[in-house]
């Protein structure tokens, strides 16, 4: 190789390297963003699961959401104590019903605090004739364990987050697969609002200083 | 037994004041004979060391014009050009050589207890141990035995200590709904329990902010507020570590004691960790806290499931912080701020896969991150409903 083949190969290396430095070296670091939307790993989890948090916790698989990726919601009728309610309502509401005035024999708790009475009363999602299933506006029939779908008549918006992890608190952990909490965990549907109350800690900025 | 101190100390000139020099300036010193003086071994040489230390006490003579006064030197120049007398480097050696042998004799001592003497081994090796992030796998699992079986010795309580790696495929990060957070602290309790933070100073890795609706100024912002929460016309926004991708903390160490994991997580060794708190100080975010004392765990309190880069006890004089729960992330849990808030505030997940809560909020959501303009990429992001 000649002189000159020789000078143009090494500069052409040197321009190289240079770039190549510019590139590490360059004050700004690269965008975390951009990191994880470039990233291809083929099992991103690394083989992680919830199973071992979630512990067996009955589950039902979400329904309705087809554009999201699969999830579960940790099942209500498991956990709802005196479930189903035709073993009490037998016959119907009318009949069980006392006389008007006279003090009611169950549900005492239970206030509708949620809407004004305009909007809504109990049989807004409870069918008085088929007590073991909430309904929709249209009377259409949903299971306890799919709450979410009466909710979501109203509140779409926030139905939307839920399903997509960002409203809502998840049960186990972080990995696969995706259980989360139903609105009726966190939300009392009677009376949805939450109350103002103490801090669980005193906290402090002093600590270390 | 001799070996290790057979070689003769350097020779001392004698000093008149001194009444004809000690033991040492008689070429082999007494530290040097302890074998041929029929067996006198641990104590003939601590006198010797003894005499040494007494020399090192004199004050120095002064040996000619000290160029740590001359000001026509740069400070390094100084530091380097120092003379340093004789005495005064054989006092610091002996010193460090003294302690060296108090700990090295324990260890060896046949008389006291078995479990003293372990302890004294285990303490002599934790005091040689070694960057962890240099060691090899087997030395790893050998360290976190170490520290339980001396936790063990020194408590009689049994702990788990993790050395686990960070996954492939993981890149943690963390969003935060302000719309949400309604200043219960729910995180900060189940913070304090599941990292065995200091209780005597109170060591809190979250804090809560408290702003008033219309502005976001953490120089206004009430940080130690107690009534009942949220307050009318406030929203509450939590800080902690943001475990940058870009971290000046990390930068700053001067003895690389903290470091970035592969899998995001930002970590400190605290054996290796100095206390020099230059990384409280490079940290923008307030995200780093300092051991003053010895941090006090009362014994049923200690959450014995623990990591070697995240909860086990620390020590007085090492920074702490904030490490995503790094002995419960790496198993799939969420960190337990995130199971202790009551509002869904907080989210957590892997950054790499695309199916993740995380992603999808950072997709959809409108979020941004404190002081991005810094460059340093935090990890942690705000969104409102």
């Amino acid at each position: 190789m000649s002189i000159r083949g020789r000078l143009a190969a090494a500069l052409l290396a040197l321009t190289l390297g240079l770039a190549g430095c510019h590139e590490e070296g360059g004050g700004h670091a690269p965008s975390v963003l951009g990191l994880a939307q470039r990233a291809t790993a083929p099992n991103p989890n690394a083989g992680l699961s919830s199973e071992p948090y979630l512990a067996g916790a009955p589950r039902v698989e979400a329904i309705g959401f087809p554009d999201r990726p699969r999830f579960f919601v940790l099942a209500r009728t498991a956990v709802i104590e005196k479930y189903p309610c035709s073993t009490c309502h037998t016959v119907p509401l009318e009949r069980m019903r006392g006389p008007a005035g006279t003090p009611r024999r169950a549900h005492w708790s239970v206030t509708l605090q949620h809407a004004p009475a305009a909007v809504m009363s109990c049989a807004t999602c409870h069918a008085p004739d088929a007590p073991d299933s909430l309904r929709t506006l249209e009377k259409g029939a949903v299971g306890f364990d799919h709450s979410y779908q009466v909710c979501a008549q109203c509140h779409s918006r926030q139905v939307a987050d839920w399903a997509s992890g960002a409203h809502g608190k998840r049960a186990g952990g972080w990995a696969p697969p995706r259980v989360v909490y139903a609105c009726a965990q966190c939300h009392d549907p009677h009376a949805p609002r939450w109350d103002t109350r103490w801090p669980a800690v005193a906290e402090t900025t002093r600590g270390d200083r | 037994m001799t070996t290790p101190l057979r070689r003769p100390l350097p020779v001392i000139q004698p000093r008149p004041a001194h009444g004809g020099g000690c033991g040492c300036g008689s070429g082999g010193c007494g530290c040097g004979s302890g074998g041929g003086r029929g067996g006198g071994g641990w104590s003939d040489a601590e006198a010797g060391l003894d005499r040494v230390r007494r020399l090192a006490a004199e004050t120095p003579s002064p040996a000619g014009i000290d160029p740590a006064e001359d000001p026509h030197l740069s400070g390094f120049r100084q530091l380097l050009e120092r003379q340093v007398d004789r005495r005064t480097a054989l006092g610091s050696i002996a010193g460090g050589l003294l302690a060296g042998l108090g700990l090295f004799q324990t260890a060896c001592n046949p008389i006291g207890s078995a479990e003293a003497r372990e302890k004294a081994v285990l303490d002599w090796q934790e005091y040689f141990q070694g960057n962890f992030r240099l060691m090899t796998n087997q030395e790893k699992v050998d360290t976190v035995r170490r520290l339980e079986r001396l936790h063990e010795l020194r408590t009689g309580q049994r702990v788990d200590i993790s050395p686990s790696d960070a996954r492939p495929g993981v890149l943690y990060g963390y969003a935060f709904n302000i719309s949400k957070c309604r200043g219960y602290m729910d995180c900060i309790r189940g913070c304090v329990k599941e990292n065995n933070q200091d209780r005597k100073t109170a060591i809190q890795y979250i804090r809560i902010h408290e702003h008033q609706k219309g502005q976001m100024d953490f120089g206004q912002a009430e940080d130690e507020f107690f009534h009942e929460v949220p307050a009318a016309g406030h929203f509450y926004v939590g800080t902690q570590c943001f475990h940058c991708q870009n971290p000046p903390c990390v930068d700053v160490c001067p003895v690389k004691a903290t470091w970035m994991e592969p899998d995001g997580i930002v970590v400190v060794d605290y054996n290796w960790c100095i206390g020099c708190r230059y990384c409280i100080a490079a940290c923008p975010y307030d995200a780093r806290r300092f051991n003053w004392s010895e941090p006090v765990v009362p014994a049923d309190e200690v959450n014995p499931h623990q990591h070697y880069l995240g909860n086990r006890l620390r020590k007085r004089g090492v920074v702490e912080k904030c490490t995503f729960c790094i002995q419960r992330s790496r198993e799939g849990r969420n960190p337990a701020c995130v199971e202790a808030c009551p509002t869904g505030a907080r989210i957590f997940g892997n950054l790499l896969d695309p199916d993740s809560e995380i992603r999808w909020v950072l997709a959809n959501k409108k979020v941004f991150r404190l002081k991005e303009d810094l460059g340093t990429e935090p990890k942690f992001w705000y969104y409102m409903d």
